[in-house]
């Protein structure tokens, strides 16, 4: 149900209160009739008690001083009804017919017996008296006036308050409202003073400023991202360009020109690796899953030390990999991460230095190389993206993002990613697949 | 003049050394922040063109260590970080020039150039003495309107002595700032581009300008000594 919750609040209360006046009102209403009713009834009741003393019983004689000169004194201006009846037939009757919409009150006599003669034959004689019910009406009809006054100016009165109520309880979400309007999302700093909201909007408030604390650090981070992506696409652009404009400064033989092109071309090479690194970590960035393979290992890292020709720098190799090591992970993006790691491994290492590969607890690999140039501290930076000291920037296949992809495809595998490093000596990454549940 | 690159992405420094040592410059090059300091240290460059993201020591700790010792060298940071606090920061923090990368070559040599006339403390880019007029920007030289034509090195010899003019220079001095490492060290390499230089300046008997000062130096001025 839409709408304000002022309105819900005060048509809420309006009918509920209304519908409480009602029936509050209803059985005061039937309360009060019946409480006047029975007053009118015992006072007629009383009058008729003290007309019955002008009835006199004597056996089975009955006479009466009732008599229509008596009566108005006697009724003193109560507008009564009098009619004596014995045997069904009238006696006295003080006007011929009752008056209408009159109550009237019967009074029977009980004939006087003598104690020590024998029973007198009864003679039923029946006193009626009766009263217009006009002053009950009008006492019942001032009561329900008085009621439905009260109820609607009750009624009216309550809204009221129960308006104000709503008005003043409301006001501190129509302050965060206001706040939530004023608030600008690119400013990083914006933020909402929780200081003034009462206790059950502090959890909204709290879990509003934790929201807008991420949008702003997710602006800044892309804005950084965006910044470190320029850079890092900056640099091959200016090392083709100058390649370029330094071939074309001056006559070069044909083979100079050549060996430029050349240039130009590997440099191409690597811009496109650092562009489709880009992507892959964009595209995991927005929650690419990883597929689930049955795979090996060991093949994998074997294929990954192949395929990245450590000779080239006279590095000495040591491959300690078991045959086969059956794991269950996304081959594609495993491969990935150790064409990375080694490639980065040997661009590290110095050359006719170390490099040492492999597997340890069947699901875990180690890569590791000599000629580590960063110091113990800095070991957990390499892999934030562009870390200035990443030198497989410049060097290598996969040129670009290498160690930061490496972490973000770790983090989709469900893998765990270690660095250590020596100044001078061994530089240590472990890719730790996450426990394989056979079944 | 003598200039040292300092840039570890191999493409661009390739390109940077090509291009300077083509136009007269010994240049002298790193490929990472440890040499780069090591080499900023030994020699008396007169301008270095520093990459500020440098594996190893980086750009910043470099150019703040050269102005703190008082560095003569002019500095031209080379980097791909264009934005405005960037800038700032390096110009503040002692470079003298700033180019973001990618870069035209021909500009690169215009600053180059440029730094090098401010490095010796001269506002245009042609240095008169005598008779003599070094158009340094178009590296023609000319004695009484006359064209002389001078090698590479030759060039380079006159340009620092005439930027040098008036003052005595060691042959130390000219060796360091006219040759880089990839020279050989002969012994009396500079006695004989001297006189290599002497003879085309003074050929069809103009006066003297390049004087020798027996066992300190040479000198290059106008008047007799």
């Amino acid at each position: 149900m839409t709408g304000s919750i002022q309105r819900r609040l005060v048509i809420g209360a309006g009918l509920g209160l209304a519908l409480v006046f009602a029936i509050v009102g209803a059985v005061v209403d039937v309360l009060a009739r019946r409480a006047l009713t029975d007053q009118f009834d015992a006072a007629l009741a009383a009058r008729a008690r003290a007309l019955a003393v002008l009835v006199e019983q004597d056996g089975a004689a009955v006479e009466t001083d009732l008599d229509d000169r008596l009566l108005p004194e006697l009724a003193d201006g109560h507008g009564l009804w009098v009619e004596l009846a014995v045997d069904g037939a009238v006696m006295y009757r003080s006007a011929p017919q009752a008056p209408r919409g009159a109550r009237a009150v019967r009074h029977r006599f009980a004939p006087r017996q003598e104690a020590d003669g024998p029973p007198t034959p009864a003679r039923a004689a029946v006193l009626t008296v009766a009263q217009a019910t006009a002053p009950l009406d009008d006492a019942i009809a001032g009561v329900r006036t008085a009621l439905a006054l009260a109820g609607i100016v009750g009624l009216a009165l309550c809204l009221g308050v129960i308006a104000w109520l709503g008005r003043f309880t409301t006001a501190p979400l129509r302050r965060l409202a206001d706040q939530i309007d004023a608030v600008d999302e690119t400013d990083p700093t914006a933020r909402f003073d929780g200081a003034g909201a009462p206790a059950e909007l502090r959890r909204v408030v709290e879990r509003l400023d934790g929201l807008v604390e991420r949008v702003a650090a997710a602006l800044a981070r892309e804005r950084e991202l965006t910044a470190e992506i320029a850079h890092e696409l900056r640099t091959p652009l200016a090392g083709m360009s100058a390649t370029l404009e330094v071939a074309l400064d001056r006559e070069r033989p044909p083979a100079r020109y050549q060996d430029s092109l050349r240039e130009v071309l590997a440099i191409c090479g690597q811009t496109q690796q650092v562009i489709e690194s880009l992507l892959m970590l964009a595209r995991l960035d927005r929650g690419a899953a990883a597929a689930k393979v049955d795979g090996d290992l060991a093949a994998l890292v074997t294929a990954a030390i192949d395929r990245a020709d450590p000779a080239t720098r006279g590095l000495q190799v040591t491959a300690t990999i078991p045959a086969a090591a059956p794991v269950r992970t996304d081959p594609a993006l495993v491969a990935i991460v150790l064409a990375n790691l080694v490639d980065n491994a040997i661009a590290h290492a110095e050359p006719g230095g170390q490099l040492v590969v492999s597997i340890v607890d069947g699901r875990t690999v180690r890569i590791a190389n000599t000629g580590s140039r960063i110091a113990a501290a800095d070991a957990p930076r390499v892999v934030q993206r562009f870390w200035r000291g990443d030198r497989a920037r410049a060097v290598g296949a996969h040129a670009g993002l290498g160690l930061a992809l490496c972490q973000k495809i770790a983090d989709v595998l469900g893998a765990r990613l270690r660095i250590a490093s020596e100044l001078g000596g061994w530089f240590t990454v472990e890719l730790e697949l996450p426990v394989q549940n056979r079944t | 003049m003598r200039v040292l690159v300092v840039e570890d992405y191999r493409p661009i420094r390739a390109a940077v050394v090509e291009l300077l040592g083509e136009h007269g410059f010994a240049v002298d090059a790193a490929a990472d922040g440890d040499e780069g300091r090591w080499l900023a240290e030994s020699n008396p460059y007169d301008v270095i063109v520093l990459d500020l993201m440098l594996p190893g020591v980086d750009g910043w700790t470099i150019l703040r260590e050269l102005r703190a010792r008082g560095a003569p060298a002019a500095v031209l940071v080379l980097t791909a970080r264009d934005a405005i606090d960037d800038r700032v920061r390096a110009l503040d923090g002692g470079a003298d020039d700033y180019l973001v990368k990618p870069f035209a070559t021909a500009e690169l040599l215009a600053r180059v150039r440029a730094l090098v006339r401010r490095r010796y403390a001269r506002t245009s880019p042609v240095i008169a003495v005598g008779d003599l007029a070094i158009d340094t920007a178009q590296r023609r030289v000319s004695r009484a309107g006359e064209a002389i034509a001078l090698s590479a090195r030759e060039y380079a010899l006159l340009e620092y002595l005439a930027v040098r003019a008036g003052e005595l220079v060691t042959r130390t001095e000219i060796w360091e700032h006219v040759y880089d490492f990839r020279s050989e060290a002969i012994s009396n390499v500079v006695d004989v581009y001297v006189g290599y230089l002497r003879k085309k300046l003074e050929h069809g008997g103009r006066g003297r300008l390049i004087h020798t000062r027996r066992g300190q130096g040479y000198v290059l001025e106008d008047a007799a000594p």
